[in-house]
């Protein structure tokens, strides 16, 4: 039965397009489906409570293999079937907002569509299925970037975002194929039991393909770059991608396959990716001026953090830091979005001098910029602590830099944009003001939810000297933050670390990538004339025999005495051969 | 019970009232005459699957056992499947892309059409070779007459010349095969295989490799694949992949994997292996074109590349998901190819880079190229998916290199996006600012490509419980 | 009824023409129609006694198997050219009917003849017809043709009947039936030698070399003669000398049959490829037919000998249509092969008929050259030849390559039905036209006899 989660949206994704350009009609259609979709995951969600149900259905079957797919209904995926469709409502009241000018019918079909597989990945419980609806997210990602495809901003990036996320779509093809061809199953559950009867050189290769597809998709180190030319989308987009959908496949995959992958002795691997991506991201949003592509280092850094657990083996941390994440940072997109819309600009400078101070973005913003950078009493204060929950000293002292680098560059944002006072009031508009004070309030009281958590998915938490240590760092962050860009003291300094985060950019990533797409297409140009040339060397042989052909032809030249003589040779010839095989 | 001689004998009712139109005007159109040829043979091909195929059996010349018998065989369904409705798709397009001597192009495709279908359900070898060539000759004179002005009879000419060398390799492979059962009956050789010496085996194993080689193409026998491809009509060049292509494969099956099973499983590893290669180098070489109906071209190959690794793995999972992927592919580069027709009729260049925009002034179109390309690309749901799965899991069983050729894949990632980020996206260029939309007949021909590519792709079960005899 | 067989007929039939030209001479009559009608049913009336009654069989002359199919099937094409040649406005002298009779009396005999000098004889009765053939149309270079046929055609005979006379010093007979293989040196010589010579009726390389320039000079009706019935004639001589006179199959002639064959095969493929004239092409293309033929004699089983028998007579039947087809091109100065494309404006029928001839010369199915070339690959692998038989696909790219040249440039199809307007056809074209449908129709009936 749990499809019924997913069919409003299919039905909705299909319909809308059929109704065709029909003004609000689109946007009712989608939000009501996603709001069924809610309804029906809190059914379920409390039908199945603690229960493990298998849905199973053959696609396909070829003699003894049999190409199941198979939805799981259990804690871990209700709960996120349930928060991808609130978050989606969410978004969706929000593009009601922020799309209004645009053509609705392609968004929200698209957009339902989206919704759709992802809702139908969360639940998946054979990896065929989850790879199926997997792929579904990325090309639908692509679409939904390329939105404006008349701009060539949207146009470049939305096929990198492809390009990049669909090297693990193949790593994860890969996979696929060789798990089924030694285990026979797609079904995670009997995957996950089986794992001791694979062979470890296929389960270290199988284990790096998953965390190869995992990584690409949640655009961790080195495949991050997508993700922030993606901001070029739409904001509904962004804030989709960015929360609960898209990215947290990534993550969501290793937790579901974490036996597999900690089998496979990738944990370390993935803990030490994680910190360099959290490093990175944290460094280059210091010094950008983008308001959406701050954020969009921040939910790569956060990422990151679920790699972090994951790679400590807590599953449930990662799981519930998603939740919290997918919590603020929808909010902080659509208060990004509500500004470009009030201001038609994402550059924070130029949003500083529209004096924000005091309207009502602000209260907001600070709770998700402290949300960011997990300062108390918000959610993400608890979701830190479950995080760190597994670190060992190392990984915690390093966790408390990564915290203090947060805490920087995110309230730098939040200082610069909001530096200004005003009085003058802002309009505040329904579609706009609902989600951002739902997912604020959230944000704020949601720290108790990690008591209920525990019946839901095991997770652990402390409050240990490294959190209060990190809380220390992150507190001098805001401290240093507001220092530098509210008070602008030490302008010299600030600069400085400015000039860092610029050479940290500069340092090429970017550059390699497209370097290496560039060598591609020019070796694919040599490979091609090569191939030119091969294909006409052929031709080129069967000509020059002609050629030489048509020297022949001066032999006969139609004199008479010529053609006796070639008689007479031939006849001797004839005489000599048969006298040698005598 | 449909017997199979009727697929066969529709066409030629059509061909036959083509020629009479020239001396009686009062028939219907040509396009009619050929249209409900070809309409009459689908629901003949849908009452057949109901109701089942039974055989038919002439005997010509007993001494050399040439007898005009039609049977079906274990990937016959498929097959005509895609023989008996691609055509159909095509059809529509061609009739607006040919403009003179409409009527000849017809009957040549007619002649294509049919001996495509009899060479699929042919259980004579004799019968099947003639087929074979027929088909050879009339998309010869296809290309040669309606192709490119300046060079299209040389391309023919170089497509004649190599396809003709692996003709008469097949012919020596069933000249072989007859000289030892003493029979031209697929059936009857099929049971009497053991009477072959391992040499004649070997020999005629590499002799029908040479023809499947040249037919799919394969490197290094792909060298008049861009030529002809390129200087056909588009129509033509729709037959010569979506058809003409398929016949290797089924060849390959046919033959390979039903007469030659030890052979295959001998020989396996270094045939997996030049396919891996070929698809790698081909797709590098799409990479490099700037022209989309090269790069088209190149890419169609590179599906027959993987349908290589396919076959060649020997595992009836690989086999079946080969014959899947040709099926789909069929349609798949016929609606790509009709896409880059319509994009070269309206903007006058093939070259994507001096394209732009186009998604504006042309949603449909767009729509339909990006679904191809995404069809092609092996999104879930539609065609091509389940079938490279299927490869991928049965080759991967014999030997992993063949994983290498997901490498290729995302080459054909990279190089399809570009495609689409150059021809629809970006700014509209001015001078294509008065461009339409497709027509209507268009829209046709890739609503009806459409429907198919979405159906074997959410049901590929269609095909696949037709292959039970794999 | 003992003597109801067509050579008896022919050979009255020459005696009835002298006495009744002698008699329209004497009446100074200037019908000379009556003459050719009378040549017609002469012929038609040795195809008939041949189908019924079969060839004679005395002391010189005998049947073998294939003997009756071969005379007629010459009889047959004979016939045809004949109609053919007479349904042309242009009279001929009754001297030419006369020689025609006896060309196909020769090539009858050649078939027939049991014995060295029977068959000497008979390629005699033969090549003096069709020199005197060739120089039927006192026009352009006919006699420089006629004139090289002859020079090299008395050569080839001297050549012959010495190689006869060598083998008769080895053999000590003559008689097919007594000949048989000996290690002796001369006796080895004189049957190269006589390869030699009947490798100048079958026009093999090295001694085809009149053919090209003999064939363009003459009228193409009677190149179509030459280049179906006396050219069969020449290498079914082959297969009697060598597979049933003697049966040993040697090694030595083995090896030469390979090699000149090869020879023939290549050399004429590479030369029609070049050629610009299409007379020219289809003259070595002509060539090169016989070269297959050849090479499956060269096997010497009773798989090749019957491949080549049905070979000869698929190649016989399209060179007869080509050629044929070819005469009323040739008359619309149709020469070269950029101008193939107004063929059809001169025959639709003759350019289809043209068509289809040269699919099947060029070996495509379901034609009788495919089953030809079929039976011949088959005798070839049957006795092992496999690099042979892949050797020759070479040949045959290259002979496809210069026949679809021609075909590419006629848009042929295209024409035969879009051409609307209608050309007055006369009279004598229908009737040529008929006899083209006729035998092209034997070009997919034909495969009956493989």
């Amino acid at each position: 039965m749990l499809y019924l989660i997913l069919l409003p949206l299919l039905i909705s994704a299909v319909l809308i397009p059929l109704l065709g350009e029909r003004k609000k009609l689109s946007w009712l259609i989608s939000l009501s489906a996603a709001v069924i979709s809610f309804l029906l995951s809190i059914l379920f969600f409390i039908l199945y409570f603690n229960k493990n149900i298998l849905e199973s259905y053959t696609w396909f079957s070829f003699s003894n293999f049999s190409f199941s797919l198979s939805f799981i209904g259990n804690n871990l995926t209700l709960f996120m079937a349930l928060l991808v469709s609130f978050i989606s409502i969410m978004v969706l009241m929000f593009a009601g907002f922020y799309m209004k000018e645009e053509k609705h019918a392609r968004f929200y079909a698209e957009m339902s569509f989206f919704i759709f597989s992802m809702l139908g990945l969360v639940m998946s419980n054979s990896l065929l299925l989850f790879f199926i609806f997997w792929e579904f997210v990325g090309i639908t990602s692509y679409l939904l970037i390329g939105f404006w495809y008349d701009r060539d901003g949207p146009a470049v990036s939305s096929k990198k975002a492809l390009i990049i996320t669909r090297i693990g779509d193949l790593a994860f093809l890969a996979a696929l194929v060789i798990v089924f061809s030694t285990l026979k199953t797609f079904s995670i559950s009997s995957i996950l039991n089986s794992i001791s009867s694979i062979p470890m050189t296929v389960l270290i290769i199988l284990g790096s393909l998953f965390t190869i597809a995992g990584l690409s998709k949640a655009a961790q180190f080195p495949f991050y770059t997508w993700l922030i030319d993606a901001m070029e989308g739409p904001t509904p987009v962004s804030s989709l991608l960015h929360s609960a959908t898209m990215v947290a496949a990534g993550a969501y995959l290793l937790v579901r396959l974490l036996p597999l992958i900690s089998a496979a002795g990738l944990l370390n691997l993935i803990v030490v990716i994680g910190f360099i991506t959290a490093f990175a991201a944290a460094l280059l949003a210091l010094k950008e001026r983008h308001f959406k592509k701050i954020l969009a280092y921040s939910t790569i850094e956060s990422l990151a953090f679920m790699f972090l657990a994951v790679g400590t083996l807590n599953a449930g941390g990662a799981i519930f830091y998603l939740f919290t994440h997918a919590v603020f940072k929808s909010m902080l997109f659509f208060i990004s979005g509500g500004l470009a819309i009030a201001f038609g600009t994402y550059d924070v400078y130029e949003l500083s001098k529209k004096k924000l101070n005091g309207t009502w973005f602000t209260i907001p913003a600070l709770i998700g910029f402290a949300s960011i950078s997990a300062i108390p009493p918000f959610m993400s204060f608890f979701a830190h602590s479950a995080l760190t929950h597994n670190f060992n000293v190392s990984e915690n002292i390093a966790f408390v830099f990564v915290a203090f680098l947060t805490a920087l560059f995110s309230f730098r944002a939040f200082f610069i944009i909001f530096r200004s006072k005003t009085k003058k009031p802002l309009k505040k508009e329904f579609n706009l003001f609902f989600p951002i004070v739902i997912l604020a309030i959230i944000s704020t009281v949601g720290g108790v939810f990690l008591y209920f958590f525990k019946g839901i998915i095991s997770i652990a938490y402390s409050f240990d000297i490294f959190s209060f240590i990190a809380l220390v760092a992150s507190l001098l962050g805001v401290f240093i933050s507001y220092e530098f860009f509210y008070l602008r003291k030490k302008q010299q300094l600030s600069d400085k670390i400015k000039n860092i985060a610029e050479k940290i950019a500069g340092y090429g990533y970017e550059k390699f990538i497209i370097a290496i797409g560039n060598a591609i297409s020019t070796f694919g140009f040599y490979v091609g004339s090569f191939d030119f040339m091969f294909s006409n060397a052929m031709s080129r042989m069967a000509e020059s025999t002609f050629i030489l052909s048509s020297k022949t032809r001066e032999i006969e030249n139609g004199d008479a005495f010529r053609y006796i003589t070639a008689v007479i040779i031939g006849l001797v010839a004839v005489i000599l051969i048969a006298v040698i095989f005598i | 019970m449909i017997n199979l001689i009727l697929l066969l004998v529709v066409p030629a009712i059509g061909i036959l009232f083509l020629i009479l139109k020239k001396f009686y005007d009062k028939l219907p159109s040509s396009e009619i005459i050929v249209l409900s040829a070809m309409v009459v043979n689908a629901i003949l091909f849908v009452l057949g699957l109901i109701f089942g195929f039974s055989g038919f059996n002439v005997n010509i010349n007993p001494s050399i056992s040439f007898s005009f018998s039609l049977q079906e065989n274990f990937i016959t369904i498929p097959f005509l499947l895609l023989a008996v409705t691609v055509p159909i798709g095509i059809f529509l397009f061609a009739t607006k892309e040919i403009k003179q001597s409409k009527v000849i192009f017809y009957l040549f495709y007619l002649l294509v059409y049919v001996s495509v279908i009899s060479v699929f359900v042919s259980s004579n070898l004799i019968v099947f070779f003639i087929f074979w060539e027929v088909a050879v000759l009339s998309l010869f004179f296809i290309t040669g007459l309606w192709g490119d002005h300046e060079k299209g009879k040389r391309a023919a000419m170089k497509f004649l010349v190599f396809t003709q060398f692996g003709s008469l390799t097949l012919l020596a492979v069933f000249i072989l095969l007859f000289l030892y059962t003493g029979s031209f009956n697929f059936s009857v050789i099929a049971s009497k295989m053991s009477l072959l010496p391992s040499y004649i085996e070997y020999i005629s194993f590499f002799l029908l490799l040479i023809t499947v080689m040249i037919k799919m193409p394969i490197f290094p026998f792909h060298g008049w694949l861009l030529d002809s491809y390129y200087y056909s009509p588009s129509s033509g060049t729709m037959l010569l992949s979506s058809a003409l292509s398929k016949l290797g494969g089924f060849a390959f099956i046919l033959f390979g994997f039903g007469l030659f099973r030890n052979l295959l499983f001998d020989f396996r590893l270094p045939l997996i292996a030049l396919g891996v290669f070929t698809a790698i180098y081909i797709a590098f070489t799409a990479s490099g074109q700037k022209d989309l109906k090269k790069l088209l071209s190149y890419s169609s190959m590179f599906y027959m590349s993987l349908v290589f690794i396919g076959i060649s793995s020997g595992i009836s999972l690989a086999v079946a998901g080969s014959v899947l992927l040709m099926i789909s592919h069929g349609f798949i580069i016929t609606m790509l190819f009709g896409v880059s027709y319509i994009l070269m009729q309206k903007t006058g260049t093939n070259e994507t880079e001096k394209m732009g925009g186009l998604m504006s002034r042309m949603p449909l179109l767009s729509f339909f190229f990006i679904f191809g390309i995404f069809a092609s690309l092996g999104v879930p749901g539609l065609s091509n998916f389940p079938g490279e799965l299927l490869i991928f899991i049965g080759s991967y069983g014999v030997a992993g290199i063949s994983l290498i050729a997901i490498f290729g894949i995302m080459l054909s990632t990279n190089y399809y996006l570009r495609v689409i980020k150059q021809s629809l996206f970006g700014q509209l260029k001015k001078t294509f600012a008065g461009l339409t939309d497709i027509s209507k007949n268009e829209l046709l021909f890739m609503v009806f490509l459409s429907f198919f590519i979405l159906l074997l792709g959410l049901f590929p079960s269609l095909i696949l419980n037709t292959l039970g005899g794999l | 009824m003992e003597y109801l067989n067509p050579q008896y007929i022919l050979f009255a039939g020459i005696l009835l023409l002298i006495l009744v030209d002698f008699l329209r001479h004497s009446l100074k009559s200037n019908k000379k129609a009556i003459l050719h009608y009378l040549t017609a049913v002469f012929l038609g009336l040795a195809l008939v006694f041949d189908v019924i009654y079969g060839n004679m069989n005395i002391n010189l002359f005998s049947e073998v198997q294939y003997s009756q199919f071969v005379t007629g099937f010459m009889l047959f094409l004979s016939f045809f050219i004949y109609l053919f040649i007479i349904s042309d406005k242009n009279e001929h002298s009754v001297a030419i009917d006369i020689s025609y009779l006896s060309a196909v009396l020769g090539s009858t005999l050649v078939v027939l003849s049991s014995n060295l000098i029977s068959m000497f004889i008979s390629i005699e009765i033969l090549s003096i017809s069709t020199y005197a053939l060739v120089y039927m149309y006192k026009s352009g270079n006919a006699l420089e043709g006629a004139v090289k046929y002859l020079s090299t055609g008395v050569i080839s005979m001297v050549i012959l009947i010495f190689g006869i006379s060598l083998i008769y010093a080895g053999a000590g007979t003559l008689s097919f039936s007594s000949l048989h293989v000996i290690s002796y040196l001369p006796f080895i010589a004189g049957v190269a030698i006589v390869i030699a010579g009947l490798g100048f009726k079958s026009t093999l390389v090295p001694f085809h070399m009149w053919a090209p320039d003999t064939y363009e000079a003459s009228k193409s009706s009677v190149t179509a003669f030459i280049s179906s019935v006396s050219k069969a004639a020449g290498l079914i001589a082959m297969i009697r000398i060598f597979f049933f006179a003697l049966p040993v199959s040697s090694l030595f002639v083995t090896a030469l049959f390979l090699s000149i064959a090869l020879i023939t095969i290549f050399l004429s493929s590479f030369l029609a490829s070049v050629q610009d004239r299409i007379k020219r092409i289809l003259a070595y293309s002509s060539i090169s037919q016989a070269g297959f033929a050849f090479i499956s004699i060269a096997v010497l089983t009773t798989r090749g000998i019957n491949a080549a028998v049905f070979y000869i007579f698929a190649f016989a039947v399209a060179d007869a249509i080509v050629f044929l087809a070819y005469d009323m091109f040739e008359n619309k100065k149709i020469i070269y092969k950029k101008e193939s494309d107004s063929m059809t404006q001169v025959s639709r029928i003759g350019a289809a008929a043209f068509f289809i001839g040269i699919l099947s010369l060029a070996g495509f199915p379901p034609t009788i050259g495919f089953f030809g070339k079929l039976l011949i690959f088959y005798a070839l692998f049957s006795s092992g030849y496999f690099a042979l038989v892949i050797l020759t696909f070479f040949a045959l790219l290259v002979s496809t390559f210069y026949y679809f040249n021609i075909l590419s440039e006629m848009h042929i199809i295209d024409k035969i039905i879009k051409s609307k307007k209608q050309v007055p056809i006369k009279k004598e074209q229908r009737i040529k036209e008929v006899i083209l449908i006729i035998l092209t129709l034997f070009l997919f009936i034909g495969v009956i006899f493989a």
